[in-house]
């Protein structure tokens, strides 16, 4: 009888020393991690819990746990408030604007520097195109307001060569929305051409000369093998892309966007910081800024998805 | 004859194409240059400036003494010195311990990081907690709350799986503990990931300006790019108090402060272009 009774008591505990004890092994891994999740504890989840204030009416003074309840009645009033509308019409149609005109661009980059036969001038071209990319908004917004300056800017001698009036195109609502897509471009176009010529890398070379041997020139080779050959990679940086597709430039915008231009660039991100931060429309400004990362959830997992449909890896 | 004279042709094509993008990438660079070589009062007689007017080295010697943007140099050196130190501290931390397929709750811990990538409490709901753990108007908004990018921390991980286990596996059987391990084998194996990283984060702060206008509003804590933006806007933004003598001030001191600006981002260049090249492969080639 005793025997069985000691039996019965040690099972359980050698059963739950067994787990333990690989967490006990790796207990010095896991002091590690400890800085690094406690980072994202404090700054990544208790935000996540701050979000509450968009169904409050916040009172800085009162903090999160003393301020009123009020449900849904913010989302009501930003969906009622016109100019919400339009600030998100003008983050779409930037981005969607960037995508059309900056996501094609790398590519035909990439395709025109695979063929370039001097290695030297490749390696030139490739360090002066990537250059750009580690250049702030800042500054590229100044040098960009100096050279567009209708006074003494560049552009003010083409004015004076076909003896037009000179214009501040910054200033205008249609050419500003040409010049932050440009600049985008020019800012990112080498550097988006990276993951192209590594992918190009990898298209096997005997199909080449298999088509030469056909005869099939250059424009044949690039539609025929060239391009279907990458194609894997741009379906999945495009989906990725579109993922993305409320991120319309916060930085970038803020920097370069001015009072005669704000109808057309003002984007859901200048507005929660402005509205909101600055002047003190918390809870309102939380709610346009939750419905706004709603958004992009949903078509990041949408994107991710897609991506798997296709039969690609994806990012998870 | 016309088949080769047309491909003589393309070649021509492609060069010419490649040396004008060369030429539209390069020339805004040159031209602020060149207009901050230039004398203040005369600079904008040579608008296409591709050479100084009544070359004059003042504009440098003017910006240097102007105590804003030595104030805004200084703060920018401590955050990105420091601000990369805690990031990397931070970041290898976390993706050592990750890289091990044994690790209990590797999954759950993996994916709580990786949600943050996904969705965020956004700007106001992390000014607050900012707020509440009185770093407003502290350097350290700006290195902190920043400093893990999950991005990287899976560049990292990734790198470290590569790493033969035997290797580790025979420190171990030596006695070699976790921390030995990672300071004396894993950490020297991989400088080149490390260097990559590390690069990314100080160029990252040193052009970070956000949180720089999010979180700041003390005059002498104010970072170069927030500065810089300040001098070269005369907009709402730039109209912070103490920098308006210098927002008025003539167009090529700004771009004196401009080119100084950009000195150091060249001076890593080289290195730059090499490493980030390598790490955009190895992160975007999933392991």
């Amino acid at each position: 009888m005793e025997t069985v009774h000691t039996y019965k008591r040690e099972k359980p505990a050698t059963k739950r020393l067994s787990r333990l004890r690989p967490i006990y092994k790796d207990r010095h891994l896991y002091l590690m991690l400890l800085p690094g999740l406690l980072f994202f504890v404090v700054f990544k989840y208790i935000p996540l819990y701050g979000i509450v204030i968009a169904f409050q009416d916040y009172d800085i003074f009162r903090g999160i746990r003393e301020s009123e309840w009020v449900g849904w009645a913010t989302f009501k009033e930003v969906f009622a408030y016109s100019d919400f509308w339009v600030i998100l019409g003008n983050t779409l149609q930037i981005s969607v604007y960037k995508i059309l005109f900056g996501f094609p661009a790398p590519i035909v980059v990439a395709l025109l520097l695979n063929e370039l036969g001097n290695r030297y001038f490749k390696k030139y071209v490739q360090t002066i195109l990537y250059l750009p990319h580690f250049i702030s908004w800042v500054v590229i917004s100044g040098i960009v307001l100096t050279i567009m300056s209708p006074t003494n800017g560049v552009l003010s001698i083409l004015y004076e060569w076909f003896g037009m009036e000179p214009k501040n195109l910054l200033a205008d609502p249609t050419a500003f929305r040409i010049i932050l897509v440009a600049s985008d471009i020019w800012k990112d176009l080498g550097w988006g051409t990276i993951i192209y010529l590594a992918a190009l890398t990898q298209v096997d070379p005997s199909l080449y000369e298999a088509a030469t041997v056909d005869g099939a020139g250059k424009w044949k080779q690039t539609w025929h093998i060239t391009l279907p050959g990458i194609r894997n990679v741009i379906v999945l940086l495009l989906i990725l892309r579109i993922g993305l597709l409320m991120n319309a430039g916060f930085e970038q915008i803020l920097v370069m966007q001015n009072s005669a231009v704000l109808e057309v660039s003002e984007i859901l991100d200048t507005f929660v910081f402005k509205f909101g931060l600055q002047q003190g429309n918390y809870s309102f400004a939380t709610a346009v800024g939750l419905f706004n990362s709603a958004i992009a959830l949903v078509l990041i997992l949408g994107a991710q998805w897609i991506s798997k449909k296709f039969g690609e890896e994806g990012l998870m | 004859m016309s088949r080769t004279r047309r491909i003589r042709f393309s070649v021509l094509f492609l060069y010419l194409f490649f040396i004008l993008t060369g030429v539209l990438m390069l020339y805004p660079f040159w031209y602020v240059l060149m207009f901050s070589l230039s004398d203040p009062l005369r600079a904008s007689v040579n608008k296409l400036n591709l050479y100084p007017s009544h070359f004059s080295l003042s504009t440098y010697k003017y910006v240097l003494t102007q105590p804003f943007l030595y104030t805004g140099f200084k703060n920018t050196i401590i955050v990105t010195v420091f601000g990369t130190l805690i990031s990397m501290l931070l970041t290898i931390g976390c993706a050592y311990p990750l890289s091990k397929e044994s690790l209990r709750g590797r999954k759950f811990l993996f994916s709580l990081i990786f949600f943050t990538m996904l969705f965020n409490g956004g700007l106001i709901p992390t000014y607050i907690v900012i707020k509440q753990l009185h770093m407003i108007d502290s350097l350290w908004a700006l290195m902190v709350p920043s400093a893990v990018s999950v991005y990287n921390m899976l560049i990292m991980i990734k790198f470290y799986k590569g790493i033969p286990s035997e290797l580790i596996e025979s420190a171990k059987m030596d006695g070699a503990g976790d921390w030995y391990v990672l300071l004396r084998i894993v950490v020297p194996l991989s400088g080149a990931v490390n260097a990559t990283i590390g690069l990314i984060y100080a160029v990252s702060r040193w052009n970070e300006f956000l949180p720089g206008v999010l979180y700041i509003n003390d005059q002498s804590k104010r970072v170069l790019q927030v500065v810089l933006n300040g001098m070269l806007r005369e907009d709402s933004l730039a109209n912070q108090p103490g920098l308006q003598d210098l927002a008025s001030s003539p167009e090529s001191i700004k771009m004196a402060a401009v080119v100084i600006s950009i000195v150091p981002i060249l001076a890593v260049y080289p290195y730059l272009q090499k490493y980030f090249v390598k790490g955009m492969l190895l992160g975007s080639v999933k392991g």
